[in-house]
C-alpha cells in the first residue's frame, strides 16, 4: 500500500546534489504528492534557483529512488509558483547546514533584517560576534561573513 | 542564463516541431536573434560594467514585477521566480555604484562617464516591438512602455545614494535604436521572440512535465 508517508520516508534519502546533507526535504523542494488509483505517483519539485541544473539530476535521482522501492510509475513536474523561500527549509535542515560549516538562515523572510543588522551565529565556535565581510560570497545566495572570535570566514545562506 | 533557459522550454513548447530549450540559442540563425543593444556593448572597463548591470537589471526588476499579472500563467510563474533571482542581481550592481560613485576621484569620474555612455542605449529597453504591441493589448506581455518612471526612480535613487549625477539633459532624448536585430541571445530575446510565436497561437499548453 503506497501511502504520502512511506513516498515520504523515501524522499528524504534523496539528497541535494549542490549540498550532499541535505535532502530534498531538508531544502522544501518536494511542494506536491499525489498517489492515484492505479498506484502511479505524481511528485511536483520546485527549483531553488531558476534553470538549476541540478534539478533533473535531483528529478532522476527521485525517480530512481522511487522505482527501486517498487514503484512502477513516477511522473516528475517542476513548479514555480509560489516561488521556493528559504521559510521552507526544515529545522533539522538547517542543523545540518550549520553542522556543514554554512550558516544556514536565521530569518524568516517576513522578518528579516537588513543584512548589515543580521546577526549570524559562526558555524565553527557558535560565537555571536561575527561580521559581514560581503553581501555575495561563493554563490548569489550566500553572503561572506568573518568570526571576530575564532577569526574564520564562513559563508550564511541568506534570507530569501 | 537559467531564466532564459526557463523561456526558452516554454517558447519550444509553444512552437512545437520539435522546438526545445537549446533550438533557440544554439540553432538560431543570426538574424533571428533580437537583443538590446545596451548588452551587445564590447567589454569595457569595470565601471562601464558595473553601470550595463546596473541599467539592465533595474530594467529586469521592474519588468518581471508587472510580468507577474500576466495573463499567461506560466510566464507569470517564471516572472515571480525570476523577480527574487534579479532583485540579488540588483542589489549587487547598486551596491557596486554607490561603492565607486562615493569612492576614490577615479571611480567617480570612470563610473560617471559610463552613466552618460550607456544611458542611450536605455531607450530602445522601453519601446515595445509590434507583436509585442499585440501581446500588450492581449494582456500577456509587459507595456514596458510604463516601466520607464519606475526605471528612471530607481536609477535616480541609486545615483543620488552614490552621490552621481543623474543625466537630466538626456531624458527624453534620442537614443539609439536596433535591439531585436543583433545576434547574443539574452532573456529578453526569447521573450520577444516568444511574443512572435505567440501570435499565432490561441491555446496555452499545460505546463511541461520534466
Amino acid at each position: 500500500m503506497i501511502t504520502k508517508e512511506s513516498i515520504l520516508s523515501i524522499l528524504a534519502q534523496v539528497s541535494d546534489p549542490e549540498v550532499p546533507v541535505l535532502s530534498i526535504l531538508d531544502l522544501g523542494i518536494v511542494r506536491d504528492i499525489q498517489i492515484h488509483d492505479d498506484d502511479k505517483v505524481d511528485i511536483g519539485i520546485t527549483p531553488t534557483y531558476s534553470g538549476c541544473p541540478a534539478m533533473s539530476m535531483i528529478a532522476v535521482n527521485i525517480k530512481m529512488e522511487l522505482l527501486a522501492h517498487g514503484l512502477k510509475q513516477v511522473n516528475i513536474h517542476e513548479v514555480l509558483s509560489p516561488a521556493w523561500t528559504t521559510d521552507w527549509m526544515t529545522e533539522e535542515g538547517k542543523q545540518k547546514l550549520n553542522a556543514y560549516g554554512i550558516a544556514p538562515p536565521q530569518y524568516n523572510t517576513a522578518n528579516n533584517p537588513h543584512e548589515r543588522d543580521a546577526v549570524v551565529p559562526c558555524p565553527l565556535c557558535e560565537s555571536k560576534d561575527t561580521v559581514l565581510v560581503s553581501q555575495f560570497g561563493s554563490t548569489a545566495c550566500k553572503a561572506l561573513y568573518k568570526c571576530n572570535s575564532c577569526l574564520e570566514p564562513f559563508d550564511y545562506f541568506k534570507c530569501h | 542564463m537559467a531564466q532564459q533557459e526557463v523561456f526558452s522550454q516554454y517558447a519550444g513548447l509553444l512552437e512545437g516541431n520539435g522546438k526545445t530549450e537549446n533550438s533557440y540559442p544554439y540553432h538560431r540563425d543570426v538574424r533571428s536573434f533580437y537583443n538590446a543593444l545596451l548588452l551587445e556593448m564590447p567589454k569595457g572597463n569595470f565601471a562601464e560594467t558595473i553601470v550595463k548591470s546596473l541599467f539592465f537589471d533595474a530594467f529586469q526588476y521592474h519588468f518581471y514585477t508587472a510580468l507577474q499579472a500576466s495573463s499567461d500563467k506560466q510566464l507569470a510563474a517564471i516572472a515571480e521566480k525570476s523577480l527574487k533571482e534579479v532583485s540579488y542581481h540588483l542589489k549587487f550592481s547598486s551596491e557596486w555604484a554607490v561603492r565607486l560613485g562615493d569612492g576614490t576621484p577615479e571611480s567617480k569620474e570612470k563610473i560617471q562617464e559610463a552613466i552618460y555612455t550607456y544611458w542611450d542605449y536605455c531607450g530602445e529597453l522601453f519601446d515595445p516591438c509590434e507583436s509585442e504591441k499585440e501581446m500588450i493589448a492581449s494582456g500577456v506581455a509587459v507595456d514596458i512602455s510604463l516601466l520607464k518612471p519606475l526605471w528612471e526612480k530607481t536609477i535616480a535613487d541609486t545615483l543620488q545614494e552614490a552621490t552621481l549625477a543623474y543625466p537630466l539633459s538626456k531624458e527624453n532624448a534620442w537614443f539609439h535604436k536596433g535591439a531585436k536585430m543583433a545576434f547574443i541571445p539574452n532573456i529578453l530575446d526569447i521573450y520577444w521572440l516568444k511574443c512572435n510565436i505567440y501570435k499565432s497561437r490561441t491555446q496555452v499548453p499545460p505546463g511541461k512535465a520534466i
